[in-house]
Order: structure tokens, then sequence, then C-alpha cells
């Protein structure tokens, strides 16, 4: 438990880090938001309108102290500012509603595809050299080789346009009303089915071979003979000897993987206009929506910090010797 | 002991090789043995002479690309190499026990001291509760303070790990222990400490040792009769006295000089002249002929069956016997 506490205070160390290079960043670029607004009129707007602009903007001119104590003090009742995009929503606000379907789609595909390919590597390598290790590595190779936006846009033509088998485009049909019932769901489900399955398809074979890997190094070593010697069974050599031990640097990678699920399902969700955290950051880069972007960088930097704490704690629980 | 009753384990003709694609590369060469009730059996030879395939090969726990080609092995009637996998599994640390070389490495790191007996004792269908007593009693036995299984393998010091090893390995009573250099990788002390631990436990519980090590002094204090292995073939066996006394095979002669003696001159240690034979493509003949001073061209020639040169002494020279040494 001490552990876990020293690496909480860690990262809350680390987490206070990236919160002040988010303060500060954007005060040692040149120009600011307003001044750039300002500029794309071409002086069809009065210079009052500078003062202005600024001034909705929250652009002072107090000291940097001030200011720093200002945006912890914002910071930690919630208050990002109100996006300019999708005015007047409160960024906190707009990031929550994406946070949800970026947690739903990349989350669950994600986690899916960790189990999947993990327990595919598991079996591959505990039968090296039969079938399913025969045939799964190479095909899963060949699809995660494609470039991921090709694939994506592919599934989306083939599945969705010309099979017209998923929606192509949004989290939910336009005609329904969000809500708890079984309706709106199973709509959510089948707009959500497709671009995670895409998600799946590129990173199963990197979880499978890792895990197959690991885990046949694993197999080779003493403490497999050791247990075989002792007449254990094969099923318990298996998961409790085997997979567990080979699991560990898989544990690791998920964690990366699930902290990047805030910024990395980008081009998901551009292909499927899905209307999640990359989407919104493409959004807020568009229209310029600068409190918005701090916002979600804010929130990639937070995920990933916490991520990598879960995986310090699990990685702690599964391996006695980093206690 | 007497040499007339039944053996315990017998090993006929073994052959295993390792598969390979430029040709398979035999690594024991129809190697026979007897291990009798209780005994401790010392085998000896140079690293890579196939002392340690053969304690595996036992229980058919060679992985690939090793296998075993011919030649039977039975325990107490039994044929191990036709045994169904299952009935195998069961026999497995019941009936023959092994105490690994590093039980750093053979200990599974996640899994706490004692988790090993649980797993140990379940895979028995032996009941938690009892098996829970019994390891206390088995920490106990090896002078391990029972509070240790609630250690993991990385807790604990070398010595202790194979203190731990030991105590596993007598956890089902078995009636064969295989101690694959049991302290090869511990500092002098703590591995006499050891030792004594198995010969007096040895002494109260009764089982047979089958005892690998490249420490032939250390064998001629403890083994009944020791079998010295050359290039995955038998070279002698015979009791420990006899061997000390008359050793029969010049590689054996050789190894007895090879160590420093506590009362000689440093000046009578020899080391064998050359390296042992590459088993990819082994030299005609007696596979020692290349290192042997007494060589003759019989022994280029022929490969010399093993036969007694006095009851109980297995010798394996074209030439052993022979009053000129």
């Amino acid at each position: 438990m001490a552990f876990a506490l020293r690496r909480l205070v860690f990262y809350l160390v680390a987490a206070w880090f990236a919160i002040t290079l988010n303060f500060a960043i954007p005060r040692m670029m040149p120009g600011d938001p307003a001044t750039t607004i300002f500029a794309r009129f071409q002086g069809r707007l009065a210079p009052e309108a500078l003062d202005a602009l600024k001034a909705s903007f929250g652009l002072t001119d107090a000291p940097l102290l001030t200011q720093y104590g200002t945006y912890l003090g914002h910071l930690f009742t919630g208050d990002l500012g109100l996006s300019v995009a999708y005015f007047p929503s409160p960024v906190s606000e707009v990031i929550g509603t994406g946070l949800g379907w970026t947690l739903l789609l990349a989350g669950t595909a994600v986690c899916f595809s960790f189990a999947l390919g993990t327990l595919l590597g598991v079996l591959a390598a505990w039968r090296r050299g039969g079938r399913l290790d025969a045939i799964l590595p190479p095909i899963l190779s060949f699809l995660g080789a494609f470039p991921y936006f090709w694939l994506a846009m592919a599934a989306l033509w083939l599945f969705g346009y010309t099979l017209g088998w998923f929606p192509v485009r949004h989290a939910y049909g336009s005609d329904l009303e969000p809500g708890w019932d079984l309706t709106f769901l199973v709509d959510v489900v089948r707009h959500g089915l497709l671009p995670a399955s895409t998600i799946v398809l590129v990173t199963l074979g990197g979880w499978m071979l890792s895990m197959r890997n690991t885990m046949l190094g694993v197999l080779g070593g003493e403490s497999i003979l050791y247990a075989r010697a002792r007449g254990l069974a094969p099923r318990t050599i298996m998961w409790r000897y085997a997979a567990r031990n080979a699991l560990l640097p898989s544990v690791t990678s998920f964690g990366m993987a699930l902290g990047f699920v805030l910024g990395g399902s980008l081009l998901t969700e551009i292909v499927f206009a899905y209307p999640g955290q990359g989407y919104l950051l493409l959004q807020a880069v568009r229209t310029q929506d600068y409190p918005l972007m701090q916002g979600i960088f804010l929130a990639i930097t937070l995920a990933v910090l916490a991520a990598n704490w879960i995986v310090d704690v699990v990685t702690m629980m599964l391996d006695p010797r980093i206690r | 002991m007497t040499t007339a009753a039944a053996p315990l384990l017998s090993v006929r003709d073994l052959v295993v090789e390792y598969i390979d694609a430029a040709g398979d590369v035999r690594i024991l060469d129809a190697l026979s043995l007897d291990v009798y009730p209780g005994e401790i059996l010392g085998l000896a030879g140079e690293s890579g002479c196939g002392k340690s395939t053969l304690a595996f090969a036992i229980l058919r726990l060679l992985r690939p690309p090793a296998v075993i080609r011919g030649g039977s092995v039975h325990f107490a009637g039994q044929d191990l190499l036709a045994m169904p996998e299952d009935a195998l599994r069961a026999l497995r640390w019941r009936d023959i026990s092994i105490v690994f070389q590093s039980a750093m490495d053979a200990l599974n790191p996640v899994l706490t001291v004692g988790e090993h007996f649980e797993d140990t004792f379940r895979a028995h269908g032996r009941p938690a509760e009892a098996g829970r007593a019994r390891a206390r009693e088995l920490m106990t036995l090896v002078d391990l303070d029972p509070v240790n299984l609630r250690s993991f393998p990385h807790q604990l010091s070398g010595g202790m790990r194979q203190r731990v090893g030991i105590a596993l390995a007598l956890a089902l009573e078995p009636r064969l222990v295989i101690l694959d250099e049991p302290t090869t990788a511990l500092d002098v002390v703590v591995q006499r400490a050891i030792l004594e631990k198995l010969v007096s436990l040895r002494a109260r519980l009764g089982f047979a040792m089958v005892f690998i090590t490249h420490d032939l002094p250390l064998m001629l204090e403890l083994a009944d009769r020791i079998g010295v292995l050359y290039a995955g073939r038998l070279a002698e066996l015979a009791p420990t006295a006899a061997l000390a006394a008359h050793p029969g095979h010049p590689y054996t002669r050789g190894l007895l000089h090879a160590f420093p003696s506590l009362h000689g001159s440093l000046s009578e240690v020899r080391a064998i002249e050359g390296t042992p034979p590459s088993l990819r493509s082994p030299p005609t003949g007696c596979r020692f002929h290349p290192r042997c001073p007494a060589a003759t061209a019989a022994c280029v020639a022929e490969n010399p069956a093993v036969r007694a040169l006095a009851p109980g002494h297995l010798v394996a020279c074209h030439h052993a016997g022979e009053a000129a040494r």
C-alpha cells in the first residue's frame, strides 16, 4: 500500500507539472487568440473590439503569479472557460460529452482487443506450432500493417456504404433522443460496432504476438519444468505458472494504450465522424477554440497519468518483486 | 544395502537425442543403471556429459528438441516410458521428486513458498487443510521457520531457497529424490549444512537419492555407489570404496586426480588433458581415447562394452583390470 501511495504522490507532482506547463506554454507563445481573430478581420474591426475580445478570452495584463493563482482556482472548481466552437457551453461540459463517447468507443475496443489478443497469445504459445499459432499471427500482422485510416475507410466503404450493414457516421441516429431506453442503446451499439471493430482489428495482432512471445519465454524457463516435475495439472501450469508471469509486460503496454485512448482515437473519430474527444480536438483546432484545446490537452495528460498509476498498482499486485 | 534387492529404478539402454537439422545429436547413448531402495547413487562427470539429461529423461520431462529415442525406464516395476501421461503426472513427485540446481529459477517468482506447497498438494489430491499443516512440518524439517511460507522466493537467501526446494521435494514422501547439483550455487559452509541435513533426512525417511554433481570428492563422502558418465555413456559404476581404491577407467582416475586432496601436496593435482568431445561428431570407438594416456588401437576401433570388473563394479574400458595402468 505504501508503494501505491508513493506512486500516487509521484503522479500528483507530475500532474501539477503538466498543469503548470499547460498554463505557461500559451503565455510563452507569440500571439493570442484575440489577436488572431482580430487579424482575421483584416482591419475591419475597430481597435476597441480587440480589447473586448481579450476580455472575453480572459486575457489580462495581471502579474503571471496572479494569473496562475486564478488558473489553479478555476481548474479545481472545474471551470475551464467557455468553448468558442460550442459557445456558450463551458469547456468542461463539452469535454465531458466527448470523453463519454471516446471512453465508450475506444475504451471498450482497447479493453476487448487486449483481453482477446492476450487470450489468443496464451493459447498460441501453449500449443506452439498448432493451428491457431500457424494461422492467426500472419493474418493479424497483415491487417495491422495497413495504415489505420485506410483500413477504417475501406471498412466504412464496404460495410457501411456498399453493404449498408452499419450506419456511416455519428454515435447515434439523429432521429433519436438520448436516453437509457433500449432503442437508443441498440442504436449506440450499432453505430459503435464498426469503428470499434476497426480498432480491434488493427491492434489485436500486437497484443497476441507480444503475449505469445513473452509466454514462450516463460514456458522455456525452469519454473515451468519444476511445475511439470511436481505433477501439476497442465491447466494450472498454463494459467498460474505461465500466463500470469507472462502477463506483466502486456499489462504495462495496456496501461499506456488506455492512457492514449483519449488522444489516440483521433483517426477513428474523424473517419467515422464520431463525436468523441479526438473529433472535438479537430473541431477545436479548425475553429481556433483555444479554451477547448487547452482543456482537451489537460484531459489527455491527466488520463495518461491516471492510467499509468493504475498500471503501477496492478503490476504491484501481480508482481511481488516490485513491492 | 544389498544389491540382491530388486532395483527401485532401472534404466536400460536409454538413448536420448537432440533433434537438429544438421543431423540428430546423441546425448545419452545406451545408458543403463539401477538405483536400489534407500541408497545414494552419485552421478559424476564433466559438464555436458548427460547427467541432468538423464534425470529429466527418467520422468519424461525432456523438452524439444531433446527426445527419448530408445531404451526403457522402470520404476518399481512400472514402465515409465510406456505410461499414459495422466498416470505419469500422478507418479511425478509422489514417487520421484527432483531438487533443482537453482531454486531461484525453479520457484515461481510471483507465488509465495506456501502457494508452491499448496499447488503441489492440490495436484495430488491432498486436502488443503492437512497440506498447510504438512507444509509447516516440512519447513521445520529443513530448519526453516514456517513463517517463511508467506515469503516470496526473492525474499529468501540462496541457502534458504535450496532448503525450500528440499522441503518441497519431500512433501509427498517420495521413494526417490533426484538432486541435480543441489548445492553447486551455494558457498561451502551453507553447502555442508544442507548436505548434512539431506543425509540425516534420508536416514530418517529412507528415500533413495540420485545425487548429480561434478564435485567427485563430495560424492566420495556421501554416496553409496558412484556412476561416472563420459560423453553420454557410462564409463564406470561401482561402490564408492571400490571406485576410490581401484578405479577401473582412466577417466575416473583422471577425475580423482583433478581435485586437490586435503592431505597430499598440491602438485598431485592434475587436470585431464583436452576437453570433452563434441557430441555432434563423437570420436570412434571409446569416446575417451583422444584424451586417454593408455589408449591403444583397439580403443580407436571399438566401443568398449560395459563389463563387470568385480561383483557390482562395472566399467567400460578395454584395458580395465590389466596390470599396467
